[in-house]
C-alpha cells in the first residue's frame, strides 16, 4: 500500500487544499525553478488579516532522503485545515488539541509551510534505484557535464558559509566541504542553489516571521541554539560577525562560543520544552531537547542563518529558530512512518501554541540595527532612532514616523526650540507575540559624551495603549512646555518603557560607570539619543558644543575621539577644549594651535579619527568641548555624520553624534549680528564663513531672534 | 561499479567519533551520537565527555566498514540502504492520489 507522497503529489496536494480552503489557505509559488526545472510552492495558513501577527514558519525535505519530513508537513496543513473548518480538534496519536487552541492558532499566526525544499533531490532518492541515500540537492557537475553532483543545501546558507576562513584550527573537525562529491558540499557560493534562495524568498517577503523549524529525520531530537560553537549569554564582542575570532570558532569547550541573547535562550529552551512534550504524548517517545551544535561544528546551515538575519540583515527582526530531527532512520516502514508524522504534527501544533502564550516585549532601539536584543550588540548606545520631537504636533504620527520606510531612518526630528512648545514621540516595538500597554518616561539632558543620571530632567510620561507584535507603534506627542524648554538647541534624550508584565527599570540602581552602561545596554527597554542633524552651507562653520562628563567620587582617565572619517579630505576642523584635560595624554590626529592659557585648541584633519588618550576628569568633572568644522567651499551636497566619542578603558561609555547636512538652504543669518538673510542677498556673500548659520524655513530664525535683513527680507525687518 | 551503501553503527569514545566525522567515506548522521549506555550523558553542564563511548550513525559502504575495524571502531551493520531503499521505494505512490481533489482552473 502506497504511503509516501511522491514529488508530483506534494505539489498537488497543496494546490488541492488552497482550493478546498480558499478562506485559510493561499498557495504562492517561489520565485525559482530548481535545476531540473521544478517550480515549487509553499501555503500560507491563516484566518484574518492584519498588523499584528506573528508569523511562524515551518520547511522540510532539505535533505532528499529524509522521506517523512515533506509528508509530516503536507499532512500538517491539511489536517490543520480541516480542523479550523471543521470546527473539530484534532488527535495524533495520544495527543490531542481541542478546536480552540487550533482556531487560536490560525486566526492569530501567519503559519507558512514549505514543505518540499527540495524536489529534484527527493525525486531521485524516492525513485532511482540505487540513489535512495541521496542527501543533496542536484546541481549538475558543470555546463558540460550534466551529471547531477549535488549541494548540501543546508551548508549553503549565508552563515559563516565560507567555513575555512572561520573555522580552521586543528581542533574544529567542520564536516562542510568544498568537494563537489562530498554529501556536505556547500556549494560554489553562499545561496547559488535555486533551494536556498527559495527558502528564504519567504523570510524576505514576510518580515512577521519571528519563529522558524526546520523539520529533518532523524535523531528524536528537538535542536535548538547556534550550530557554530556552543553557546553564550555573556560576551557580545563573541560573535560570527567580529573577524578577530576567525580561527577560533568550532572548538568545543574552549573559550569562544557564539553570543545568544539570553532572554532568546530562554524563550528557545521554553518553546522547545513545549514541543517535545507534545511529541512524547504522541506515543511516548523522548525526544531530546539540545543544543545544535553536536558532535561538531556546522556552518551555513538554515536555523543559524535565519538566527543570524537580525544582525546582518538591515531592518531584520530576529527569528528563534528550531530543527526537529524526527524518526529514528531516513526512510521507515509504513507503521513508524505514521508514528513520525504525528510527532511532527503534534510537536508543530504544540510550538504554535506555545508561540502565542509568549508575553510581550516592548522596546525601544538603541540604534538602527538594534533588534531588541538584549543587551544591544553593537552599533552605538546613544543613536536611538525611536525618540522624536517637533516643533509642531504630527498630523499622522503613524504614517510619518511608524512607516517601513521611515523605520530605517534615525533623522525624524527637528532641533528643540526655545520660546514654543516642543512635541516629543516614542517609537515603540513589540518582540513578543501578546500585544500590551507601555508607558515611557522621556528624560533630557544637556549633551555629553556621559550623561550621567543626575542631569537627567523628566518631562513627563508618554502612555500608549495597545503596542501590538509586528509593526511600529507611535506613541505621543508629549507636550515639552514653552516654560520648560532652557534654550533652542541640541539635547540627549533618555526614554525609559515599562509594561505591565516588565515595569521600568529603576535609574537609581546605577551607582557605578559598568552599571550605566548596563542599564542602557541591557534592557531593550531602555534607549538614548545623542544624535543631532545641523543644518550647514559649504564654505561655512559648523559648531558642536558638548560636555566631557567624569563620574561622582572617581578620577578616571579617559579617551576622546573625533570621528571625522565621513568627511572630505579638504575640510578641517579645531577642538577647543581646557588645557587640564590635557595634561599628560597623548594626542593623535591632533596639531596644537593654541596651547597657553586656560583653553587649547588644535587642528584636525577631514577625512581621519583623532584621539586625545588618558584625558584626566575630576570626580564629577562637567567640562565643555567646542568642536568647529570647517567646511571647504567644493565640498558636495550631502549628509556627513562626525561623532566625539568618550572611552574609558578602551570601552565607549558615549558619544555625541552630529549629521551636517551640507547643502542649499534658503535662509542664511549671521550669528554675530543676528540678521536674518535670503541666500541670494549680497550680504551674504560679504559675510564672514564662520558666522553663518543656514535655515531651511524662516519661522526658526525669526522666533530665535533674528532680524530680517533691510534689503532682502524688509518685511521681516523690525529695525 | 556500484557499491551498496550501508546504514552502520559506529561505536568508539565520543572524542574519537569526531574524529571520525570528517572522514573520507563515512557519512556520519551526527544528531544521531548517543552515550553507549543510556543512563550516562555525553555533556556535564557545558562540556563534553571526551572519554564517553558513544554510538553514531552513519552511511557507508563494505570497504570503509573494513578500513574501520582496523582503526579499532565497533561497526555494526543496521540496514542495507540499498536492499531497503528497493523496499521503501515500493512504498512511494506511482499515481497522484491529490489530482481528483484539484478543479481544473479556468484560462485568464
Amino acid at each position: 500500500m502506497p504511503n509516501y507522497y511522491n514529488v508530483v503529489e506534494v505539489e498537488t496536494a497543496l494546490e488541492a487544499f488552497a482550493q478546498e480552503h480558499p478562506s485559510i489557505i493561499t498557495r504562492f509559488a517561489l520565485p525559482e525553478l530548481t535545476w531540473e526545472g521544478r517550480q515549487c510552492h509553499a501555503v500560507k495558513i491563516a484566518s484574518g488579516t492584519g498588523p499584528g501577527r506573528v508569523g511562524v514558519y515551518v520547511m522540510g525535505g532539505i535533505h532528499a532522503r529524509e522521506w517523512a519530513t515533506p509528508d509530516a508537513l503536507v499532512d500538517f496543513i491539511e489536517i490543520m485545515a480541516n480542523a479550523y473548518d471543521g470546527n473539530k480538534g484534532v488527535s495524533v496519536g495520544g495527543k490531542t488539541f481541542t478546536w480552540p487552541k487550533i482556531r487560536s492558532i490560525v486566526e492569530k499566526l501567519d503559519l507558512f509551510v514549505f514543505p518540499q525544499t527540495n524536489p529534484d533531490g527527493r525525486h531521485a532518492s524516492l525513485s532511482v534505484v540505487d540513489q535512495t541515500y541521496w542527501r543533496k540537492n542536484r546541481r549538475p557537475r558543470s555546463a558540460s557535464d550534466p551529471t547531477p553532483v549535488g549541494v548540501d543545501c543546508n551548508r549553503n546558507f549565508d552563515f559563516l558559509w565560507n567555513y575555512p576562513t572561520y573555522f580552521f584550527n586543528s581542533g574544529a573537525s567542520v564536516v562542510n566541504s568544498v568537494m563537489p562529491a562530498d554529501e556536505t558540499y556547500i556549494g560554489p557560493s553562499a545561496f547559488s542553489e535555486p533551494e536556498t534562495r527559495n527558502i528564504v524568498s519567504i523570510v524576505n517577503s514576510n518580515p512577521n516571521i519571528a519563529f522558524f523549524v526546520d523539520v529533518h529525520a532523524f535523531g528524536e531530537l528537538v535542536l535548538q541554539g547556534w550550530g557554530d560553537d556552543e553557546t553564550q549569554t555573556a560576551d557580545t564582542s563573541m560573535t560570527f560577525r567580529n573577524s578577530a575570532f576567525d580561527g577560533a570558532r568550532g572548538v568545543t569547550s574552549d573559550a569562544y562560543r557564539e553570543y545568544a541573547p539570553p532572554k532568546d535562550l530562554a524563550q528557545r529552551a521554553a518553546l522547545a520544552a513545549r514541543a517535545q512534550t507534545a511529541i512524547a504524548a504522541v506515543r511516548g517517545r523522548a525526544y531530546k531537547v539540545q543544543s545544535s551544535f553536536a558532535l561538531y561544528p556546522t556552518a551555513g546551515t538554515s536555523t543559524d542563518y535565519m538566527e543570524s538575519r537580525r544582525f546582518v540583515v538591515p531592518g531584520a527582526g530576529g527569528i528563534r529558530a528550531f530543527t526537529f530531527e524526527c524518526g529514528q532512520t531516513f526512510f521507515p516502514d509504513e507503521i513508524e512512518r505514521s508514528h513520525v508524522l504525528n510527532e511532527v504534527i503534534a510537536g508543530l501544533i504544540e510550538l504554535c501554541l506555545a508561540v502565542l502564550d509568549q508575553p510581550a516585549d516592548v522596546y525601544v532601539r538603541d540604534n538602527l540595527a538594534d533588534s531588541g536584543a538584549e543587551p544591544t550588540p553593537d552599533g552605538g548606545l546613544s543613536m536611538s532612532p525611536d525618540i522624536h520631537h517637533f516643533k509642531q504636533s504630527l498630523g499622522e504620527p503613524a504614517t510619518t514616523l511608524g512607516s517601513a520606510v521611515a523605520m530605517l531612518r534615525n533623522d525624524l526630528f527637528e532641533p528643540i526650540e526655545k520660546g514654543q512648545d516642543n512635541f516629543l514621540y516614542v517609537r515603540l516595538q513589540n518582540r513578543g507575540v501578546a500585544p500590551s500597554p507601555a508607558e515611557v518616561d522621556i528624560y533630557w539632558s544637556r549633551p555629553s559624551t556621559f550623561p550621567t543620571p543626575s542631569g537627567w530632567n523628566l518631562i513627563g510620561t508618554i502612555s500608549v495603549p495597545n503596542v501590538v507584535p509586528g509593526q511600529a507603534t507611535i506613541g505621543g506627542p508629549l507636550v515639552w512646555p514653552t516654560a520648560s524648554v532652557p534654550e533652542t538647541g541640541h539635547y540627549c534624550f533618555i526614554a525609559i518603557v515599562g509594561t505591565p508584565g516588565e515595569p521600568r527599570p529603576n535609574k537609581s540602581s546605577i551607582a557605578s560607570m559598568e552599571d550605566f552602561q548596563s542599564f542602557i545596554r541591557q534592557n531593550n527597554g531602555v534607549a538614548w539619543k545623542n544624535f543631532d542633524v545641523v543644518d550647514v552651507l559649504a564654505g561655512t562653520v559648523a559648531q558642536v558644543q558638548l560636555m566631557v562628563q567624569g563620574w561622582p567620587h572617581q578620577e578616571l582617565k579617559a579617551d576622546l575621539e573625533i570621528d571625522l572619517r565621513a568627511l572630505p579630505s579638504q575640510s578641517s576642523a579645531e577642538l577647543a577644549l581646557l588645557g587640564r584635560l590635557t595634561v599628560g595624554t597623548t594626542l593623535s590626529g591632533l596639531i596644537p594651535i593654541e596651547t597657553e592659557g586656560t583653553r587649547y585648541t588644535y587642528r584636525l584633519a577631514g577625512g581621519s579619527i583623532a584621539v586625545l588618550r588618558g584625558m584626566p576628569l575630576k570626580p564629577s568633572d562637567r567640562s565643555e568641548v567646542r568642536l568647529e568644522v570647517s567646511l571647504s567651499t567644493t565640498t558636495p551636497a550631502g549628509a556627513y555624520d562626525i561623532a566625539v566619542i568618550q572611552r574609558i578603558e578602551g570601552r565607549e561609555v558615549g558619544r555625541v553624534s552630529r549629521r551636517l547636512a551640507v547643502g542649499d538652504y534658503p535662509y542664511v543669518g549671521n550669528a554675530r549680528t543676528q540678521e536674518l538673510h535670503r541666500s541670494n542677498c549680497e550680504w551674504v556673500r560679504q559675510m564672514w564663513p564662520g558666522n553663518k548659520r543656514a535655515f531651511r524655513e524662516i519661522e526658526t530664525p525669526l522666533r530665535s531672534g533674528y532680524n530680517g535683513c533691510a534689503t532682502c527680507l524688509s518685511e521681516f525687518d523690525a529695525g | 561499479v556500484i557499491v551498496n551503501k550501508l546504514l552502520v553503527s559506529i561505536s568508539s569514545s565520543l572524542k574519537e567519533l569526531r574524529r571520525l566525522a570528517g572522514a573520507r567515506g563515512v557519512d556520519v548522521a551526527r544528531n544521531s551520537v548517543k552515550p553507549q549506555d543510556p543512563s550516562k550523558h555525553l555533556r556535564s553542564g557545558d562540556f563534553l565527555n571526551w572519554d564517553e563511548p558513544a554510538t553514531v550513525k552513519a552511511i557507508v559502504d563494505a570497504d570503509t566498514i573494513e578500513h574501520l575495524h582496523k582503526q579499532g571502531y565497533q561497526v555494526d551493520v543496521e540496514e542495507d540502504l540499498d536492499a531497503l531503499g528497493k523496499q521503501r521505494q515500493a512504498l512511494v505512490g506511482q499515481g497522484n492520489r491529490f489530482a481528483h481533489r484539484v478543479r481544473p482552473q479556468s484560462p485568464e
